[in-house]
């Protein structure tokens, strides 16, 4: 099972079309953003040795850009036909020279709104999972839906019979002042009052993967007054702390991208990732489970190089930085059993 | 000379041109007189840049025209090849459904400019190689391009138009020619009925190809058909495009959907003309309800900053000699609206609309207040 949850950056119809720098399309990296995404998730031979070659099985596509602000409403405008190319496009592959479609078929989960003009994209594998139709909301705490923008949660049986239920999220962005992190760490322990996800009660836990754009991790804190006692509180903390929940994504990973490109020699992520975002939180922890955030400039390879593909990092960063903001400003993350 | 690359030439003079298309680019042929360029693409040579066009239009030699123009701090390259009909002869028959009746002409173009000042690591600000196809829809001959697709996977070719005057059965041939598989005539009430004037707005074609062995189909159509100028509230608000954006399969999986997006104007009040509006503002309708007691929900958001004043916008929504105490010279920084419309009428039931503007002149009344920021609500229900 490989589960991957990407900020796409105000993806729509449009942005699916934007192109590259010829040279990175020589390189095979893609043809415009629609082809590099479907790569990426697909396992396409220009990332397989990276990425192994397993397509994804749940896609969660954070930041998709729709019509409406109102949460739990269908999502509409330009999510629709998004959705409708990406799912087209990864069952072409399905269907192409690498004869996967006896393993791999996809679909969509209807999108919801969970904010102010956004919703979350699901597509799934249906050869491996079944989709509980009633099961897409939009979920609340017990103040209503969690804001500003709510996790969009849909439940799936795999082949054995067992829920597999996932949660994509959007947290709010880091601000100024003397605690830049408070909203986002907020809103991630807002995620532990929300029944679906902390699963109180429930007797035996569900497989539960909270993915998306957290904004922060478990590093970033602020203080707080608890009791009339000053306490530091960091991101994370209901969820890992409270709720058994874990991740394989080291703390301080970074996985956003800076705006500018840095100078650092010799080079480092540092050059190109800045903030500690994003995430898969798991509420079991399959046998297997790995995780990690892919570095898609680190490790792009050119494959228009006769013979062996060769890097492209660190010669050719300023052209992967400049394209991947084509894309989007974070990194995708991985999670596979 | 064979073997030739425009950067044998102009290589060390613009050091950007190493991370150029232009780099990689071979030509079996060339000549150049002036400014004007001639010469012959060799498809094999050039490698993996040319390999899928290659076989896309058959051929192992593309011929270009065009010019390369040197004013000594700028490199202007502009080629187009010049074999259109005999391309878009083989894309015909390896794309039936553009076939020869529809696909008028296919090529490439290549467009760089490169400056003495660029950043050698980061290529010419400008360096495209594009696929393009002419198609004859409703008897117009409309150009869509796509970068130049490497290495297989997907193109999208598409282009926008304006002023393409069509009916649902010029469309036939890529959708379906049963228009009502994929136009949804019924759900959108009031706002088409036959004899509803549509216009094609943008047109889509994602094309996936494989190399080895080569082929080529077409993964996803999408059309965007608009209906011009509905009243939303007459004088004042207009839908001018309500976009109809139509995505298909060929072979029907997934079955064809529909986005309902477009733009809403907002007229000036003293000159309510909804081809010449104040604002304009990107917008997406969502359905509820069961037809014909269906609501159409509107939603419109635009984020960045904007000239018009905000106390003319609110006289636009609201009415001439509306006094909010804004300044004229405050302007919109955002924008945000919602509205309800009723499917039978087409008309609009009610609308707020959120301004949020900076302080950055005098602010009327306001003005003893120290404030950053400011917003304004406004509410109409017919």
């Amino acid at each position: 099972m490989r589960i991957v949850a990407w900020n796409l950056k105000n993806i729509g119809q449009t942005k699916l079309t934007n192109t590259f720098s010829s040279l990175l399309t020589l390189a095979g990296l893609g043809n415009n953003v629609l082809d590099y995404i479907v790569k990426v998730v697909m396992g396409d031979e220009n990332w397989a040795p990276y990425t192994g070659a397993s397509p994804a099985d749940v896609f969660l596509i954070i930041e998709l850009k729709s019509g409406g602000k109102a949460k739990g409403t269908a999502a509409t405008g330009t999510a629709i036909p998004t959705m409708a190319a990406i799912v087209k496009a990864m069952n072409d592959v399905a269907n192409g020279p690498r004869k996967l479609s006896a393993a791999y078929q996809y679909a969509s989960v209807p999108a919801q709104v969970i904010g102010y003009h956004e919703c979350v994209g699901v597509i799934y594998n249906t050869k491996a999972l079944t989709l509980d139709a009633s099961s897409p909301k939009v979920l609340k705490d017990a103040d209503g839906f969690v804001l500003p923008r709510a996790p969009f949660y849909v439940k799936f049986t795999d082949t054995a019979g067992k829920p597999l239920l996932v949660a994509g999220i959007h947290a709010p962005p880091p601000g100024g002042g003397t605690y830049p992190f408070r909203l986002p760490v907020v809103f991630s322990n807002k995620l532990g009052g929300v029944p679906e996800i902390n699963q109180k009660g429930a007797g035996t836990r569900a497989a539960l993967y909270v993915g998306g754009d957290f904004n922060c991790d478990s590093t970033s804190t602020y203080k707080a007054s608890v009791k009339k006692v000053t306490t530091t509180i960091p991101g994370f903390q209901a969820l890992t702390g409270t709720y058994g929940y874990s991740t394989g994504i080291a703390a301080g990973t970074l996985s956003s991208m800076r705006s500018r490109l840095g100078t650092a020699s010799p080079p480092t992520s540092t050059n190109y990732l800045s903030g500690a975002y994003d995430n898969i939180l798991r509420a079991t922890s399959p046998t297997g489970v790995s995780q990690r955030i892919l570095d898609l400039i680190a490790n792009a390879l050119d494959l228009s190089v006769p013979t062996t593909p060769e890097d492209m990092y660190p010669k050719r960063v300023q052209m992967l930085f400049n394209n991947y903001w084509k894309v989007s400003d974070h990194m995708p993350v991985d999670l596979t059993y | 000379m064979a073997g030739y690359k425009l950067t044998d030439d102009y290589g060390a003079k613009y050091p950007s041109l190493a991370n150029s298309i232009l780099s990689v680019l071979v030509f079996s042929d060339h000549a150049l007189t002036g400014s004007s360029f001639t010469g012959t693409l060799d498809v094999g040579a050039s490698g993996a840049a040319l390999e899928t066009v290659g076989l896309l239009f058959g051929t192992e030699s593309i011929p270009v025209s065009g010019t390369v123009t040197d004013t000594g701090s700028t490199l202007t390259v502009a080629l187009g090849s010049t074999s259109g009909a005999a391309f878009a002869a083989a894309v015909a028959a390896k794309i039936p459904l553009i076939g020869p009746n529809v696909t008028q002409s296919a090529g490439l173009t290549v467009n760089t400019v490169a400056t003495t000042g660029d950043d050698p690591d980061a290529g010419p600000a400008t360096d495209e190689i594009d696929l393009t196809l002419t198609l004859l829809i409703a008897g117009h001959p409309l150009t869509i391009t796509s970068r130049l697709p490497m290495h297989g996977g997907f193109a999208i070719v598409n282009g926008s138009f304006t002023g393409i005057g069509i009916e649902l059965s010029d469309l036939g041939f890529l959708l379906g020619s049963d228009s009502s598989a994929w136009f949804p005539s019924s759900d959108l009430g009031a706002f088409y009925q036959s004899g509803t004037a549509l216009e094609l707005i943008a047109l889509s074609i994602t094309l996936y190809f494989t190399l080895d062995p080569f082929a080529v189909s077409v993964s996803s159509i999408s059309v965007t058909i608009g209906i011009v100028k509905i009243p939303l509230v007459s004088g004042k608000i207009y839908v001018n495009p309500l976009a109809v954006v139509v995505t298909v399969a060929p072979g029907g999986d997934p079955p064809p959907s529909y986005s309902l997006e477009g733009t809403a104007v907002l007229c000036n009040y003293q000159n309510p003309n909804p081809d010449d509006p104040d604002f304009a503002f990107e917008i997406a309708l969502g359905i509820t309800g069961s037809s014909p007691n269906r609501t159409f929900q509107l939603s419109g958001l635009f984020e960045n900053p904007y000239a018009k004043p905000v106390s003319a916008l609110i006289q636009d929504m609201v009415g001439a000699g509306t006094d909010t105490g804004i300044s004229s010279s405050v302007t919109l920084e955002k924008f945000d609206f919602t509205a309800d419309i009723v499917q039978q009428s087409g008309s609009l039931t009610d609308f707020t609309a959120d301004l949020a503007m900076q302080l950055v002149g005098a602010f009327g009344v306001l003005s003893t207040f120290e404030l950053e920021s400011f917003s304004v609500s406004v509410a109409y229900s017919a």
